[in-house]
Order: structure tokens, then sequence, then C-alpha cells
């Protein structure tokens, strides 16, 4: 018995890939399991998602891809990687028939370099305004042609084309759409022509028809976390995969009749100092204010009995009283994301469904 | 791979100095005097590595150590023999018959405990006690509990038990307990709440203040001459020029005052960075510190490096020892309104921990 852990429903992750993959349709949807996928588990729920019929998985980085791929789900899966550190090795990502992102024509060139026989799928990155990764406009004609190239000699293939947005805006994104189109137009003028275009996240997949192209990258509404302002998940059609619970470890009666409830789990858990004075969790269907967080536990504040032991739920769906993550987020001024990701290692992870 | 680049490939890391926290154990040791050490381990050790530091902590002379959950009690005892090791938050699922098989001193905070860590056959044992600190005994559980340690140690079936003390309240538990005729022995207390009368407290317990981190005695770590054991880095994965003007990162949260470069670091909040630190926090690229520009992402963040001179591969610093230049977890903790110890903790599995 655990009474600490964080419970992953792997029924609600998949009916929520059903869901996307449906809303983003004819577009192809690629289920993002970077980062551990959020803290749920990149194995578990590549695994899963894998066996319900997703054929594209997104990792940000090799080790993630290769793992994925040495637990049995093969090329007939797409996995696509596109974070490196500056002195990656590709050979084992390319034998293994990882799908890589390139923003830059040494990372081509040493990818082409240990291509075996078979050439190394690749999807290449502009840059449409974010400032991260991905060509500029002035080097974009240069990758390409280097790519066209390469493709000739038969080390590479000119797989994709993609980029992230910024989402400062429903102009900035349509701005960036439109400098996506002309990364297109250009190469296409270079003879280069891509079977895979995609460009949107979450939000702009959701929302927007014309940002979805041939694929949109969904990573935080696969785990039933909305992406705006306002919404909850029930009305996307979402449902939360993460619950995290424990119980209470300590009662304490103050001077001036209030009851202090302790739970065993602080901030080197994951919970967000952050969260003290603006969140609650629920003890017996009741909502209770979190008054502090310490490095392995917090404090609640009841107007009502409480006793040790007693079960509590941080955040989750909803069904037993509690906050959604997404409420959490908005609470503390961020994503709901950060706040699952960064839930650690020491509370167990529990597979249901 | 790219030129002028060789050995392991680099990702975000905590390097952790483990001179400073030898040199930090024996600074607070001498400023305890006659009393002995408790490091506090929690959190594993506020994410810099149970094992490794306590390894630390023994080696410059700390007497104990400690660590809230039996589990991670157990697991430091595969590595350190012969000294002590306390427990003191249990629930339900508390492995009380594990943690005297592996001699963990359990610390009891209610009557429940205590009968279950006694069956369980747990032979070091103290009592947590409520002064402003958070326990469950209550004056008249205290009593009782007292009253149950008496006759099991009248009996010979337990020997002299320790005294957990939170915020205070050292003269009064003790008294407590010894008119109630139980033989003491260990008691110990918050550092930095413990004056030097309080003659009945053995031993002081110090946590983040081994690691350079968080206030002691009412000054910063750093002020009172400790060292912050952990700098966190991450490399430059890519540069790129851009125009003044230009918006940067999730939202436009930032943009380019003048014509600039951008640099890309392969570290985010998947790493344990707040998102809210975009804009504000201190981070050190090139020989310069400056502030991150724009939204902290998941998997990366930027700077703008203006005319600095950087690569490709060169690490940028987050925090780490203001003596050697670099931004100080203190910093960050200002920028972000929490305290440095939350701070370093808060490191995500993903970077990886490295010991020096």
């Amino acid at each position: 018995m655990t009474v600490t852990e964080a419970v992953i429903d792997l029924a609600a992750f998949d009916a929520n890939v059903r869901h996307l993959a449906a809303t983003v349709a004819p577009a192809e949807l690629m289920v993002v399991v970077k980062a551990d996928a959020y803290g749920h588990g990149a194995l578990e729920t590549a695994l899963r998602a894998a066996r319900s019929g997703a054929t594209r998985l997104g990792t940000l980085d090799i080790p993630t891809a290769l793992a994925i791929r040495a637990a049995g789900v093969g090329p007939d899966v797409t996995i696509f990687a596109w974070q490196y550190p500056p002195n990656q090795d590709f050979r084992a990502a390319v034998a293994a028939r990882i799908d890589l992102g390139v923003s830059r024509v040494d990372e081509l060139r040493a990818m082409a370099a240990v291509a075996d026989g078979v050439p190394a799928r690749l999807h290449l990155k502009i840059d449409t305004g974010l400032q991260r990764n991905g060509a500029t406009t002035a080097e974009w004609p240069v990758l390409v042609a280097e790519a066209r190239r390469l493709q000739a000699e038969g080390s590479v293939r000119a797989h994709g084309i993609w980029t992230h947005i910024a989402e400062a805006s429903d102009d900035e994104d349509s701005l960036s759409i439109m400098r996506f189109r002309d990364a297109i137009a250009v190469a296409d003028q270079l003879g280069v022509h891509f079977a895979v275009r995609h460009l949107a996240a979450s939000s702009a997949g959701f929302r927007r028809e014309d940002a979805r192209f041939d694929m949109v990258r969904m990573g935080g509404h696969c785990w039933g976390i909305p992406s705006f302002d306002g919404v909850t998940p029930l009305q996307m059609g979402l449902r939360p995969v993460m619950t995290l619970v424990t119980e209470v470890d300590a009662v304490r009666h103050t001077a001036d009749g209030a009851v202090e409830v302790e739970l065993p789990l602080g901030y080197a858990d994951g919970i967000p100092p952050a969260a003290a004075g603006l969140v609650h969790v629920a003890v017996g269907g009741r909502q209770y204010p979190v008054v502090s967080v310490a490095v392995d536990s917090m404090v609640l504040r009841a107007d009502a009995p409480v006793r040790v032991g007693d079960r509590a739920t941080l955040f989750g769906t909803g069904d037993d009283g509690e906050q959604t993550v997404r409420q959490w987020g908005d609470l503390i001024g961020t994503l709901g994301d950060e706040i699952v990701t960064r839930i650690a290692p020491s509370v167990p992870r529990r597979y249901v469904g | 791979m790219t030129p002028g680049l060789s050995g392991s490939p680099r990702v975000a890391e905590a390097v952790i100095d483990l001179a400073a926290v030898r040199d930090n154990v024996r600074s607070l040791a001498a400023a305890a005097g006659s009393r002995a050490l408790l490091v506090d381990m929690s959190g594993d050790a506020h994410g810099h590595g149970a094992a490794q530091v306590a390894e630390a902590a023994l080696a410059a002379g700390a007497a104990a150590l400690g660590t809230s959950r039996v589990g991670d009690a157990i697991a430091l005892r595969s590595t350190v023999h012969a000294v002590p090791i306390v427990a003191w938050q249990h629930t339900r699922d508390t492995d009380f018959v594990a943690a005297a098989a592996a001699s963990i001193t359990v610390v009891v905070r209610s009557s429940e405990q205590l009968s279950a860590a006694i069956d369980a056959g747990v032979a070091s044992l103290q009592l947590g006690v409520d002064a402003a600190g958070f326990a469950a005994f209550g004056p008249d559980a205290f009593v009782d509990a007292c009253r149950s340690v008496a006759s099991l140690q009248s009996a010979g079936r337990l020997g002299p038990v320790g005294l957990m003390l939170g915020d205070g309240g050292a003269a009064s538990a003790c008294a407590t307990a010894r008119e109630l005729g139980v033989e003491l022995d260990a008691v110990h207390a918050v550092a930095a709440s413990t004056g030097p009368t309080d003659d009945d407290v053995t031993m002081l317990r110090v946590g983040a203040e081994v690691l350079g981190l968080d206030e002691t005695r009412g000054h910063r770590a750093t002020d009172v001459g400790l060292r912050p054991a952990m700098t966190v880095r991450a490399p430059v994965l890519a540069i790129k020029s851009a125009l003044r003007g230009t918006g940067v990162s999730y939202g436009y949260i930032y943009y380019t005052t003048d014509d600039t470069r951008l640099a890309l670091l392969s570290i985010g909040y998947g790493d344990g960075i707040d998102r809210a630190a975009g804009n504000v926090a201190p981070i050190r690229v090139g020989g310069v510190t400056g502030r991150i520009a724009g939204r902290v992402a998941m998997d990366s963040c930027v700077v703008d490096i203006g005319d600095r001179v950087v690569a490709v591969g060169d690490w940028a610093v987050l925090f780490g020892d203001p003596a050697a230049g670099d931004p100080s977890a203190e910093e960050w903790a200002d920028a972000l309104g929490t305290s440095s110890a939350v701070v370093a903790s808060r490191m995500t599995a993903r970077v990886v921990r490295k010991y020096r």
C-alpha cells in the first residue's frame, strides 16, 4: 500500500488522444511524451498510445526516443526527436529509424554522415518567430539546398518541414503561418517537397484549422490540461490524466480554534511553494486552503473535523471535490503543464485504466 | 558531431561541490560548540543527493543524520553505518519493521505511532514534541506517551529515548519527561532557534545551511560564511542574430532593444527552473550576468547576449557560488519571491547531478 501517489489514468489518456485525433483530422496527431510525458511516464504512456493506435510520438530528445523503440515500438510508429546536446552523435538514432528535426547545416551533415544504407529521415525546421531553434529566413535556402544535395546522394530524406509558434496573439500566429507557407514555397522552388508539414501544438492545433497542416503536436491536451483560459477539461472533451493523492499525517488544533492539517508532500516532491494561500486541497470531499509548503510537507487550514489517515486529493479530475491542475496553474499564475512535469520521482506513479 | 567538441554530450547539470558541504559542516560544528550536529537530509538533501551529502557531512564531523521519511532513511543506511539516522514523518504505509531492522531511530508523534513502533521492535525511539513545530502530541498526549515510555523503561523493555523539538520549548518538554520518569538521551532542536542557554539540547539540527542555502540566525547563508554547494549550468545549443524589436519566446514578453544575438539554452521548467523566471532571473553567459530573455519554456530558454563572445557548447551558469562570480540561488530566490533552498530543491531529475 502506498498512500502518496500520482494515479495515471491511461483510459482517460486514450480517450483524450482519440478525441484530439478526431478534432484535428484530417491532419494527424503527434502525441508528445517529452519531459517524461509531462511527469506521466514516457515509456508507460508511449507504449499505451502505440497499443491504442497512435502512429506518431514526439520525445524531444534522442535517449527517450531510443528507449521507446527498445521497449518494442517498431518503425511503423514515427518517433520524432529535435533537441540535442551540442556534440550529439546521431548514429544510434538513425539506426533506430528515429525522425530527426534539423535546424543547421552542421547538424544536417552530422546526420547524413551516419546514415547506414537507409537515409536519415529529417524534418527541417524554420524559425517563424519564436527565436529558438530553426533556420532563419536567410539561412533557410542554404539548409534546404544542402538537404537536397544530401538527399540526391541518398544519405538523408527531407521528409518534413516544421516550426514552433510563439502564441503571443492570433495576429502574431497568423504571421508565423504566413512565414511557414513562404518557407514551403522557397523549398518547392528549390525542388524539395515535404511529405509532412507541422506547425501547431496543443493550443493553435485545437482552435485553428489553418494551423494544422498535415500534423499537430500535442502534449498538454493529451494529459487533459486545457491550454486556454477559462475553459475546463470537460468543456473541451478532455479528462485530466494525473490525480495526486496522499493522506493526512498530523492534525493540530491551534490556540485560535482552527485546525491545521499536515500532508506529507512538499516542495522537494514538486509541490510549488507558490501554491500557499492560493490553491485548495480536498479532504473528505471538502476543499481546504493550503497555508504553507515546506521541503517535505504542507499545511492546510480546516474548518471541519479532519483526522489523521484521511485521504487528501491535491488535484485531479474533480470527482472527489478537488481542483484540477489547470485550476492550480491559473491560481498560481503558471501552466498546469509546469506543475505535473515537476512532480518528482519521490511520488510513485500508479497506472490504472 | 559539431567540430571542436568532444566528450560526453553536454546537458543541463547540477554540480555539487562536496568540499563546500564539508566546509559548511565544520563551520556549523564550530558554532555549535559542545553540541553535536544532526544533518537533515530531507528531500534528497534538498535535491543535492542524500547519499553523497551524508558521506561529506559525516567526514566533516556530523554526529547523526535525519530524513523525514523512513524509506529514505533505510536507503541511506545502505551506505551509512554506525551513525544514528533519524526519521519522523509517518503514514499508514510506513514500515516500522524495516526501520527496526535497519536500526533507524524513529521519532513518534502520536500514541498510535508509539505503539506501532514498539510493536515492530524499534529499539531507538524519540518523542516528537509539539512546541511551535508541527506534531501530533498535544500536551495531554505527550504526558500519556511519557508515562508509557517510563513504564517500558522500568520494565527493561526500552532504553533511553530522545526528544525531537520543534521550535523552542526544550526546557519544559525535558522537565516534563524527567518528572514522569523518562530516561532521556539525545535531545535535538532546530539550530537556528536554539539559544546557548538551552542546556537540555544536546544536538543541533541543521539542513539547508549545510548546503549553503537559506537563512541561518537571521542572516543569509552566504553572509555568515557558508558556501553554496550547487552550481546549475546548461549548454548553449544555438546562437542566432536578431534585429531590434524582435519578440522572443512564448507570448513575446521580451523584445530585443538593439540588433543583437540570442543564445538558446538547454534548460527549462521541465528541468526545474520556474516558468516565471523569464525576464527576472539572473544567468551568466560569456562572462557576463544578465537576465533570461522571455518566457522559460519546458525544455529551453533564451539569453540576449549582444556582442559577447559565446560559442555553441559553452556553459551558461544559472546559479552557483557568488565567490566564483556566478549568480547565487539567493538572487534567484529574490527574483522569484522564494527561498534559495526552494530554488535548489526544485531542480528535477532530468538535471544530471555531478560531484566534485
